[in-house]
């Protein structure tokens, strides 16, 4: 396997703001109502959006939700969409480009890569959208999968025109967790160790992770947030920041894997401008506690 | 099923609907998973997904590997039948575990999103030509809805590419096998 073929070159987007909030199970307490859910959710995505779009930029930018388990009743049924994306318009201005799903966890590397080679836009904002509005990802899963979490979190990039896109593959075997990890180790091959920031795993996968990617790799955060999913690395990335402000342009290299295989692996620049907003998680029981993780 | 295009884009469309599989004559998993149910609220958020009425939801035709199948052999029809195919929209919606997309539709060419005429504008603003997208709601699970349609569209299409679609369109045997074929102009006046 080639250094280029696996390790995407350059920086594809310099990071201004990054925004998330964890959700507590069950999304505003065992009571509440698939409606009642969605309408928190798209009222958190809208404020996260208009949080991010209050930053003046010198164009319109794209705005993707990406997601790895909101319903089928969201994604599938058209009429709920539809809402989703009104609603998302109505307070932000800014009418989502899509729902991108079906690449799971590693869902905001295509979604880049999309932006990147397919439209002209220089800045994108991703809001990836994990919640189980049904209430229904308990035990089961998590027996699967370990530790599920919850959140919304939006990430404001500015892309780099004419920079190599996020390195997006698959179906690979073993979740593509093998090969994410190889790609990373290509990557530090051909730049140097750089602050790396990959999905929060269960202790045992972890460890595999922390042999091949080595000091470079951002701490797992899984006791605190369970696997959030395709949020995990912009989570590492917001309290790396947060608790080491770079006092000058720095380079970081962010992966997901996703279940079924795929994979995504770009390298970003962030610097003292880049903005964290860690918000307090919501409670299980809908208020929104006081003191973050 | 139609496509509304954005203002002052045109294309072609072709679609119909699916009365049987196209896939037909083998046997093959279902793959139906199941959502480890114990608590009674969870059973009351399961029957959200049912489909009572006074029509009956359409049956399910086809697994969930064979609508990744349908939908990559569908890209891989356009990129060989279609020339300057900038890129294909496809309307694929989650969440499917236990079931990888083919290497086809993870593609840089492909974008999987839950509605393919939202990601429109955005690629018609950078003055891309001979954009695809494909419409589907065919059923592979209980809990979906849908009424096993199907449309391939390309908008914006060069002369060249507009008839070109047309050849493939009827030498296509996924769209052949659709009832209710229909092959129409999309947007303001028939494309160039």
């Amino acid at each position: 396997m080639s250094i280029a073929a696996t390790c995407p070159g350059g920086t594809f987007a310099r990071v201004h703001r990054i925004a998330t909030r964890r959700i507590e199970r069950p999304l505003l307490g065992a009571a509440a109502g698939f409606r009642e859910r969605l309408d928190w959710l798209t009222g958190e995505i809208g404020d996260q959006l208009a949080d991010v779009l209050a930053q003046p930029v010198d164009d319109r930018p794209l705005n993707l939700v990406c997601s790895t388990t909101l319903s089928k009743m969201v994604s599938g049924w058209r009429g709920n969409a539809a809402t989703l994306f009104d609603r998302i318009e109505a307070r932000t201005g800014l009418r989502p480009a899509g729902l991108l799903e079906g690449y799971q966890c590693a869902g905001w590397g295509f979604a880049a890569r999309y932006a990147a080679t397919h439209t002209d836009h220089r800045w994108l904002t991703l809001s990836i959208v994990d919640a189980d509005l049904h209430d229904l990802m308990a035990a089961g899963y998590e027996d699967v999968i370990g530790g599920i979490g919850f959140g919304v979190t939006t990430v404001s990039l500015e892309l780099e025109r004419g920079a190599a896109p996020p390195l997006c593959a698959g179906p690979a075997p073993n979740h593509g967790f093998t090969d994410l990890l190889h790609a990373v180790r290509a990557c530090q091959k051909r730049s140097g160790p750089v602050p790396t920031f990959l999905p929060f795993l269960p202790a045992g996968t972890a460890s595999i992770a922390k042999r091949m990617v080595g000091d470079s790799l951002a701490p797992n955060r899984h006791d605190c947030y369970g696997h959030t999913f395709g949020s995990d690395p912009w989570i590492g990335l917001a309290e790396w920041l947060q608790a080491t402000p770079p006092e000058a342009g720095q380079q970081v290299l962010l992966g997901a894997f996703a279940y079924d295989g795929y994979y995504t692996l770009g390298s970003a620049q962030v610097g003292p401008d880049t903005r964290v907003d860690l918000r307090p998680a919501l409670a299980g029981g809908g208020a929104a506690a006081g003191a973050r993780p | 099923m139609t496509i509304d295009l954005p203002h002052g884009a045109a294309g072609w469309l072709a679609g119909g609907v699916y009365r049987r599989s196209p896939l037909a004559g083998s046997y093959y998993p279902a793959e139906l998973d199941y959502v480890p149910m114990t608590r009674p609220a969870e059973y009351a958020q399961g029957a959200l997904f049912e489909q009572v009425g006074a029509t009956p939801p359409a049956p399910v035709l086809v697994s969930l590997s064979q609508r990744y199948r349908i939908l990559a052999e569908l890209v891989r029809g356009l990129r060989a039948g279609i020339p300057g195919l900038s890129c294909v929209l496809v309307r694929v919606y989650g969440p499917d575990f236990n079931i990888a997309l083919p290497a086809d539709l993870l593609a840089a060419d492909v974008l999987l999103v839950h509605d393919p005429v939202e990601a429109l504008p955005g690629v018609l603003a950078a003055g891309r030509r001979n954009v695809a997208v494909i419409q589907q709601d065919l059923r592979a699970d209980g809990p979906e809805r849908g009424a096993n349609t199907l449309a391939v569209g390309l908008v914006q299409p060069d002369p060249d590419a507009a008839l070109r679609f047309q050849a493939w369109v009827r030498a296509c045997p996924l769209l052949q096998a659709l009832e209710e074929l229909r092959v129409e102009a999309l947007g303001e006046g028939r494309p160039s």
